[in-house]
């Protein structure tokens, strides 16, 4: 093993005992079990592990968490390909194989280091300015390509992800020793506990020392009965403080694993109190060339030497900002790295230290490919340190990430230059570093309380910030000193941003693009705000923060959609005589969220060839059809037909029991919205039918206007969408397939009237039975229980010989309803579309009463003629189908719509293309011709006012 | 579904389906009308309280709103002979509803395991509780019988895919 390796017992979470081989960039390198990828590349002498986003400069790594901003790799290969992976949090396992990043061949030798060169034609914000001649899209393409880190996986991921809700009383995000005590103290307290650690050990910063009182509480935590969840994540706390977390279970990577394992979690926690105990994340000192390879943070280079027991340099300098700096100094001795000097930027007093001090700031760093050296400005002159790590404390941001996603306000400790929260959020309460609280047995204590308080539903004590020690101002830096390590921002980009008046905090970062990779500025948002404060002579406060947005870290796809891939990728409805249907040749789509027969193809058929024949034999014979997902509503109460009259454009309360009519719904906006039929069943109980897609809404928006506006109508809706299957059965022998099947005469069409609906029964089944029709044809709609379904429908087709009848599906009655020029809400209706565009302006003009929209058709634009208005077309070529969607113009692209084909299909009975249109005043243009356009091609058109057959409705009657 | 069983049974869990559960809707407006009146008088069990499941006779009453009940059986019958007695009244009614809703019973000590991984509450219902959670993104009416025992009710179209996200639960489980 190379000789970065420190001897124990520095190394506390690896096993020395167990070494792992892994590849990176195709070369072997060998850890230990409990290594993460970086610690191992440190640990074998690599420094050199990427290339900058935009510059494609040599990166190495420089953080040791969650905040690493350059040292990302892809990981794995085909279907388990992962992108972005931070080294930093990866953990090598035998076999791992990983890759660079945004470099090629290799993040030694990059040909995408030219970009360099370019560096002074890309500034911030040097798309809005450059590449604009000829055009944008010229070099859109190759822009796009460049652009982005690495590559994901093109095959379906063979694993799975699964989600699970907790309902705690306390929740603890952070496992560190603030975390730990409060959580202690709250199951302590009685409360169901949850305590979520990012990493697998528990302690935080103290994980990986020998630290009794963190074990200790380690310990107690367990003892006391909390939930523990390692390797997971909060990402995010959403509206009534619902928390998600994600839970590493099987890390990317991993070799020889099985062909399908369960990846990640998604934890979705709603507690009565959540204790953010997130810490926080050390702020670098800026200084010309700070991304140079072998420039650390000093916390990094810390936590490299207690947990992995890697020296990340043989001989370091420090750059101090804060006064933490000086027991990081120490602790770096004590693990037996050479400290050869403490730079202090700050001017006096200073905390003792036996390491060499310089008051100063640097200069520049030397070495082109990783530190070699560093010059320090110091009152007496230029001084050179040698050195190959060159560390960065400039003091501490607290995570308030949680706490501010939850609704919580910052304000700002001038001293230590850091945001920490302004008395707690709503159901978040924030304990140690997060708070802004440093002191240890300030934070204990504290802690303790906050756990104790909550647990008893009491008000949690406040924090008492007490910040992290004295931190300078920022000041302007010559060179290029990168304020965003990963977007490569300088300071200079920021005094751009200052100069061309970007000046508010949220356009900095849209303008810089400074905290907008997947860091997320988690080190670097702090430092630009304070640059922004300083070059506008405002204080940091009135910069402020940019708003913090989940998810805090990276979340896979798969987390998120956990099961919901493949047949459960959404809830699907399923008929009741779903395998009766298949086992009749059914093809099935989705429609919206119901599985249902398109059509019944046979031998040699294809859809078209089905739909036509199907739609054909309802025309000349009789067809049989599942209409089972028709929304159905039972709307019951004394004051139902009233409630019903506001509802629908169209009277209903002097309906007759058995009496049915259509009816449209509008919205507040005179909009169409839904349509069906409603039908009377007694003096309190109506029938009402909406559209499939319109069920639920149009149940929310009834219960809406009864609960909100209308309060006094004794009126109840209660949706029998599933408990109604619907057998409808159209065409002029419709009736004479019904009568062979067993049905009682009385619903003969001599004995009953088109849009009556009759209670019957057959074989002791009940049914309501309701004529209507969305075919044109004479037609009954049979409903029935669900559960008697598939037996009425083998009851009924076994009579199909003897009328020659047929089943038939979607398309097929999509052609029928268009050739009567039956309207489809949603289809034949945008969101403009009112009742008198449809040809219902006189149902409107008739209706005496108020009812939801009436005041809105009587604004100026619902009386302009040159709406939209559904009229017909028969394309000039009848062999021709003029395409949905296509648009209405005076001649081809660039001209203005006048409006577009919304519905077209060939007709079986006319042998000949036949639409439907959304056209401007369109019932003035009946016999004018004008030409559709579609995707270049013209289709010339004649617009006709539909029904295109049976004008006069006679086949509805039989 | 006797995949899913066999599966179920392997993680602890025994399961069992009613794709048409017989079941009706009482309707009211109010929980102490003349609907509820009729609810007593024919089950000798008053409207159950929020959140409650009581056993009236052959039934159970399931609270689902302030304005529902939800009625479940083993049997057609009972429904029938309730909804009969009850009709229609000045403030509500009782509707039918046999066939709407599917009836997914689960038992066993993996229960609540596998419901707060279908999205629901741990450790799931109390006995004698009736609770509304979405499982699988669905709407479910949790009935809570007897310790470690629920019954789901769906509606009846999406049992099929409340049954996949079990199937694949307690692949995980067992």
């Amino acid at each position: 093993m190379p000789g970065y390796r420190l001897p124990a017992p520095a190394g506390q979470c690896i096993d020395r005992q167990q070494r792992v081989g892994f590849t990176f960039n195709g070369r072997a390198y060998q850890g230990y079990a409990g290594d993460t990828l970086a610690a191992a590349l440190l640990a074998n002498g690599v420094h050199r592990v990427a290339r900058s986003f935009k510059l494609h400069r040599p990166r190495g790594v420089w953080g040791c968490g969650l905040e690493e901003p350059c040292a990302l790799v892809d990981v794995g290969s085909g279907p388990r390909r992962t992108p972005n992976v931070r080294a930093t949090l990866l953990p090598i396992s035998e076999g791992l194989s990983v890759r660079s990043v945004n470099c090629w061949p290799g993040p030694e030798f990059d040909v995408g280091a030219v970009s360099g060169w370019l560096a002074p034609l890309l500034p911030a914000g040097f798309y809005y300015k450059t590449f604009m001649w000829p055009s944008w899209r010229a070099f859109e393409p190759t822009i796009r390509r460049m652009a982005g880190f690495g590559r994901i996986g093109t095959e379906p991921d063979p694993d799975h992800y699964e989600e699970i809700a907790l309902q705690p009383d306390v929740l603890v995000v952070g496992a560190g020793i603030a975390g730990l005590a409060a959580a202690a103290a709250a199951a302590r307290a009685g409360a169901r506990t949850v305590l979520l650690g990012a990493s697998a050990r528990l302690g935080g910063q103290c994980a990986w020392q020998e630290d009794a009182e963190a074990a200790g509480l380690a310990a107690a935590v367990r003892a006391a009965g909390v939930r523990i969840l390692t390797r997971t994540t909060a990402f995010g706390v959403y509206d009534h403080a619902l928390v998600c977390a994600h839970e590493t279970v099987t890390a990317d990577g991993a070799a020889q694993l099985p062909a399908c394992v369960l990846r990640e979690r998604l934890w979705k926690i709603r507690a009565r109190a959540v204790i953010a105990a997130t810490g926080a994340f050390e702020r670098p000192v800026l200084f010309a060339d700070n991304d140079r390879p072998g420039v650390m943070l000093a916390s990094a280079a810390l936590k490299f030497a207690g947990a992995y027991g890697v020296a990340c340099g043989r001989r370091a300098v420090m750059i101090a900002n804060s006064d933490a700096a000086y027991a990081q100094a120490a602790r770096l001795r004590a693990h037996g790295i050479e400290v050869a000097a403490l730079v202090d930027v700050r001017p006096g007093p200073h905390p003792p230290t036996e390491v060499p001090r310089l008051l100063g700031e640097v200069h520049a760093v030397h070495g082109a490919r990783a530190v070699a050296g560093v010059s320090v400005r110091t009152g007496a002159g230029l001084r050179h340190l040698a050195c190959d790590l060159l560390l960065s404390s400039g003091g501490f941001a607290p995570a308030v990430h949680l706490h501010s996603q939850a609704g919580g306000r910052l304000r700002f400790l001038e001293e230590s230059a850091m945001f920490v929260p302004d008395g707690p959020a709503p159901s978040l309460v924030s304990v140690g570093a997060c708070a802004g609280m440093f002191g240890r047995e300030a934070v204990l204590a504290h802690a303790r309380a906050v756990g104790e308080a909550l647990a008893r539903e009491c008000p949690a004590p406040a924090a008492a910030p007490d910040g992290c020690g004295r931190s300078a101002p920022l000041r302007p830096v010559a060179g290029k000193a990168f304020v965003d390590l990963q977007n490569d921002v300088t300071s200079a980009d920021v005094a751009l941003a200052a100069r061309e008046n970007y000046r508010s905090v949220e356009h900095l970062k849209r303008y810089t693009t400074t905290g907008m990779g997947t860091d997320q500025g988690k080190t670097s948002n702090l430092n630009a705000l304070l640059l922004m404060a300083q070059l506008t002579g405002q204080p940091a406060a009135a910069v402020g923060t940019t708003r913090f947005r989940p998810p805090f870290a990276p979340v896979s796809f798969g987390a998120l959609a956990g099961r919901r891939v493949g047949a459960l990728y959404r809830p699907l409805r399923r008929l009741p005589a779903h395998a009766w249907h298949e086992s009749h040749g059914a093809q099935f789509e989705i429609f919206g969220d119901w599985v249902r027969p398109v059509a019944y193809p046979q031998a040699g058929e294809d859809l078209n060839a089905a739909a036509q024949r199907e739609a054909l034999a309802v025309r000349r014979q009789a067809g049989l059809f599942d209409g089972s997902p028709l929304g159905k509503l039972e709307v019951y109460g004394p004051d139902a037909a009233e409630f019903l009259d506001l509802m629908y454009v169209g009277t209903l309360s002097n309906l007759g029991i058995g009496q049915a009519r259509y009816g449209l719904l509008l919205n507040e906006n005179g909009t169409l919205v839904d349509d069906g039929i409603v039908a009377r069943l007694s003096a309190r109980r109506f029938w009402v039918n909406t559209t499939t897609a319109g069920v639920e809404r149009t149940a929310a928006a009834f219960e809406e206007w009864l609960q909100c506006e209308y309060p006094h109508l004794r009126v109840l809706i209660t949706p029998v969408t599933a408990r109604w299957a619907n057998l409808t059965v159209a065409g002029p022998r419709a009736w004479d397939w019904l009568a062979a099947a067993g049905l009682d005469g009385a619903l003969a069409p001599g004995r009953t009237r088109h849009m009556s609906l009759t209670d019957s029964a057959l074989d002791g089944v009940p049914l309501r039975v309701l004529r209507a029709s969305f075919s044109g044809e004479l037609g009954y709609e049979i409903n029935l229980p669900a559960e008697r379904a598939a037996w009425l429908f083998e009851r009924v087709w076994a009579h199909a010989a003897a009328v020659r009848g047929s089943l038939y599906g979607i398309e097929a009655l999509q052609i029928l309803r268009t050739e009567k020029g039956y309207l489809h809400i949603g289809t034949d209706t945008d969101g403009t579309t009112q009742p008198q565009d449809v040809g219902f302006a006189r149902g409107v003009a008739r209706k005496a009463a108020d009812f939801v929209g009436r005041r809105s058709l009587l604004r100026p634009a619902a009386q302009d003629p040159e709406r939209l208005q559904l009229v017909g077309l028969l394309g000039v070529d009848p062999t021709q189908v003029l395409p949905v969607g296509a648009h209405i113009a005076p001649g081809p692209a660039p001209a203005v719509s006048e409006g577009h084909v919304t519905s077209s299909y060939r007709s079986p009975e006319l042998g000949r293309g036949v639409a439907l249109a959304l056209l401007k005043a369109g019932t003035r243009r009946s016999g004018e011709r004008l030409t559709a356009y579609h995707l270049g091609r013209a289709f010339a058109a004649e617009v006709v006012m539909p029904p295109f057959i049976d004008p006069t409705g006679a086949r509805l009657h039989g | 579904m006797d995949e899913v069983s066999y599966v179920a049974r392997r993680a602890g869990l025994e399961l069992g389906v009613r794709e048409f559960q017989p079941a009706a809707s009482l309707r009211y407006l109010s929980a102490n009308g003349a609907l509820a009146a009729a609810v007593q008088a024919a089950t000798g069990q008053g409207l159950p309280a929020a959140g409650r499941l009581v056993a009236a006779g052959a039934c159970w009453l399931a609270w689902r709103s302030p304005t529902e009940t939800i009625v479940v059986a083993e049997e057609p019958g009972p429904i029938e002979r309730l909804v009969g007695a009850v009709g229609e009244q000045e403030d509500g009614c009782a509707l039918e509803l046999s066939g709407a809703l599917a009836g997914i019973s689960l038992a066993g000590p993996a229960l609540a395991e596998l419901i707060c991984r279908l999205g629901g509450p741990a450790p799931g219902a109390s006995p004698g509780e009736a609770c509304r959670v979405r499982l699988a993104d669905v709407a479910v009416l949790i009935l809570c019988p007897r310790p470690q025992t629920v019954q789901l009710l769906i509606e009846r179209p999406l049992c099929g895919h409340l049954l996949g996200w079990i199937r694949e639960t307690v692949l995980d489980l067992a």
